[in-house]
């Protein structure tokens, strides 16, 4: 990043190449609309190439990058419940193709996959977005805390709510 | 000594690895002898299997060119057009109410309102303009009425 603001366009485009697919599949189970969630990491980007000469090494790269990237996906999300949109209708798994015809091991793991992205879409921002930095991305709990602006502690709260929710709800019976 | 209950508040820090040792040591004392929460820790262990096996969500085949396309605008600078549409709301609603006030001040302050008969010697006296361009001939027969109109406003 130190390169990036020295004006070097190709440290950005290494950042940026790096940097998408995480960002991306992030933003994408944090807001109900895939094409949005893409705008919103191109925002993301946007915003950290026009401050890049502003940029002081304080924390990592990828907090920086996770907090521009929440708090633009809780104002997304705002915006949606304000629109009385539902989160995240269209789970991940339901956009991939069918399983080869026979693969039953497959088609159960589809299964499992989808009432998980399901369960997740419905539990609450930050426990959400809490156990994706934990389980997707592979962020500390100190990490997580300044990604969302809490204590480490409260992220050891979140991650161990989300965690009980998503159980409980893949307890329940399927409707 | 902590209870199953405690326990169980700390399985998630203990499988993501932030733990302080003592309470793991603590917690890996208790397990062999509670079925209770090796059964927990074995539900998360599960699920963070398959948490991990999620397939991820891939970026559009385009979405570095787009994000190219957005900077290069976003350098351009702000077109008329969008400059126009950044002007606050606020100060809409304020232009909109000063044009509003000024309108009601200069109908307030100008001429009283013509009556239908002002209207229809408007009405009479365009005609006759159209009439005298095509006929200067005319132009006498204007003076007259113009003088009959005075002595009528008289």
């Amino acid at each position: 990043m130190l390169q990036v603001r020295g004006g070097d366009r190709r440290a950005f485009e290494a950042l940026f190449r790096r940097y998408t697919p995480p960002l991306v599949n992030f933003l994408a189970r944090m807001v109900p609309e895939r094409a949005r969630a893409e705008e919103l990491a191109q925002e993301v980007f946007l915003r950290i190439y026009q401050a890049r000469d502003r940029y002081e090494p304080r924390a990592r790269f990828s907090t920086w990058l996770f907090s521009i990237a929440h708090n633009l996906a809780l104002n997304e999300l705002s915006r949606s419940y304000r629109k009385r949109e539902r989160p995240l209708e269209d789970p991940v798994v339901e956009r991939m193709q069918d399983p080869q015809p026979g693969a039953e091991q497959r088609l159960e793991g589809k299964r499992a996959a989808r009432a998980i992205e399901a369960a997740l879409a419905r539990l609450p921002e930050r426990q959400r977005a809490a156990l994706l930095l934990r389980v997707e991305q592979g962020l500390g709990y100190a990490e997580i805390a300044d990604v969302l602006d809490a204590s480490s502690a409260s992220v050891k709260s979140l991650i161990h709510r989300a965690r009980e929710s998503l159980l409980a709800r893949l307890d329940e019976p399927e409707s | 000594m902590k209870g199953c209950e405690a326990y169980n508040h700390e399985l998630d820090a203990y499988i993501d690895g932030e733990l302080d040792p003592r309470t793991s040591e603590l917690l890996q004392a208790h397990l062999p002898g509670c079925g209770a929460c090796t059964g927990a820790l074995g539900r998360r262990e599960s699920l963070e299997h398959v948490l991990r096996s999620l397939p991820p969500v891939q970026p559009s085949p385009q979405f570095e060119a787009r994000f190219w396309a957005r900077v290069a605008r976003a350098e351009e600078g702000p077109s008329w057009r969008e400059r126009w549409f950044r002007v606050p709301r606020l100060a809409w609603v304020a232009g909109g109410a000063a044009l509003a006030v000024g309108l009601a001040l200069l109908v307030s302050l100008g001429d009283p309102a013509l009556s239908a008969q002002d209207w229809a010697i408007v009405a009479d006296a365009e005609g006759f303009d159209l009439v005298l361009e095509a006929d200067p001939e005319l132009l006498a027969a204007l003076d007259v009425l113009e003088s009959w109109r005075g002595s009528e406003e008289l």
